[in-house]
């Protein structure tokens, strides 16, 4: 707050963006002297709404849950245990498969996820609502 | 599956009709908790459900899922006749081809889990549109929560404000014009993986067996 102040952004406004599936975002504005005027406030909250809609698209982005799930079961299966921060022997264990499966479907998920490393595969199944 | 009810054939569709007046009072009275639409019967009707109105409802093994009301914006309706000044900036459009979208339901247990709740949504809001642009109907005006910005967007319409948000019955609500064609069917169509048709093509109805 202290360095948003040092900008000149002494107050703000923020916007969560909810979803059927959730939170999704929030679109926070901040100024000198921003006008907080109820009337204002109700028009921000209008263009918040739109500039996140905008952007999402921009960025080919569906950010709604609702999008074609890219993962199979398994997969989905796999990345949840992971997130839960089991190691693939472990999750071997729990679904009662080989441990070389389990590896198989992170792989899997990680080209279909676009990620480079397992971490970053769960955090893209979580946030695209896949997990 | 989706019927279309007008005035021509809404004798035809009587115990449907009662089966959603009543979903509509157990999901806006019991749950939503809009008590102002309370009804000692029980029925959730207002004086917009009257020979204009239009249903679009979805049914699945004889029950009704989902549902939708239509009313053309040249006869009163919902933003004309109780918040008109919801549409104070842009005015209220009044045509022919544009139609008031109200009273947009799906049925508690159809909605829960992401695809199931999401099909019988897209089903009734592709039966809107089918509706509509085989009706040379170009645009829907409505009343709408905020949160339901996010999924027309997500979807593809257009949503041209009327007015700036105000609080109604606790939600944030806003009037909203969104004109329609056959790219707005498509991109809904595709949002909800929906392959083709969901309306029933002859307006009569068939043996549903609805079970009210």
């Amino acid at each position: 707050m202290a360095v948003a102040r040092d900008f000149g952004l002494n107050k703000g406004f923020l916007v969560p963006i909810v979803r059927s599936t959730g939170f999704q975002a929030c679109v926070t504005m901040a100024g000198e002297r921003p006008d907080l005027e109820p009337r204002a406030k109700q028009a921000l909250h209008l263009v918040s709404m739109y500039a996140h809609a905008r952007c999402a698209a921009l960025m080919g982005c569906e950010s709604d849950g609702q999008r074609r799930r890219v993962l199979s079961e398994r997969e989905r299966d796999v990345l949840a245990w992971a997130a839960e921060g089991k190691s693939s022997w472990e999750i071997a264990t729990i679904l009662g498969v080989s441990e070389r499966t389990v590896n198989w479907h992170v792989e899997q998920s990680k080209r279909k996820l676009d990620a480079v490393t397992r971490t970053q595969a769960v955090i893209k199944a979580l946030r695209s609502g896949e997990i | 599956m989706i019927h279309v009810i007008t005035g021509a054939n809404r004798h035809l569709y009587e115990p449907e009709l009662l089966a959603h007046f009543r979903l509509r009072h157990e999901i806006y009275v019991m749950e939503r908790n809009w008590t102002n639409l309370a009804r000692p019967d029980g029925l959730e009707r207002d004086q917009f459900d009257n020979e204009d109105a239009t249903y679009i409802l979805a049914s699945a093994n004889g029950q009704i899922i989902g549902g939708s009301r239509l009313v053309p914006t040249t006869r009163p309706h919902l933003l004309s006749e109780v918040f008109p000044y919801l549409a104070s900036v842009r005015g209220l459009p009044r045509a022919i081809d544009i139609y008031e979208w109200t009273r947009m339901f799906v049925v508690k247990n159809r909605r829960e889990g992401r695809t199931m709740g999401g099909q019988t949504r897209g089903m009734v809001i592709c039966g809107v549109l089918e509706h509509c642009l085989d009706n040379s109907i170009t645009g829907l005006t409505a009343l709408i929560e905020m949160f339901w910005l996010p999924l027309f967007h997500s979807m593809g319409w257009t949503v041209v404000p009327l007015g700036l948000p105000e609080l109604i019955n606790g939600e944030w609500s806003i009037a909203v014009k969104m004109p329609i064609d056959e790219n707005t069917l498509a991109s809904t169509r595709a949002f909800h993986g929906i392959a083709g048709h969901v309306r029933l093509t002859a307006q009569r109805k068939s043996s549903t067996g609805i079970t009210v």
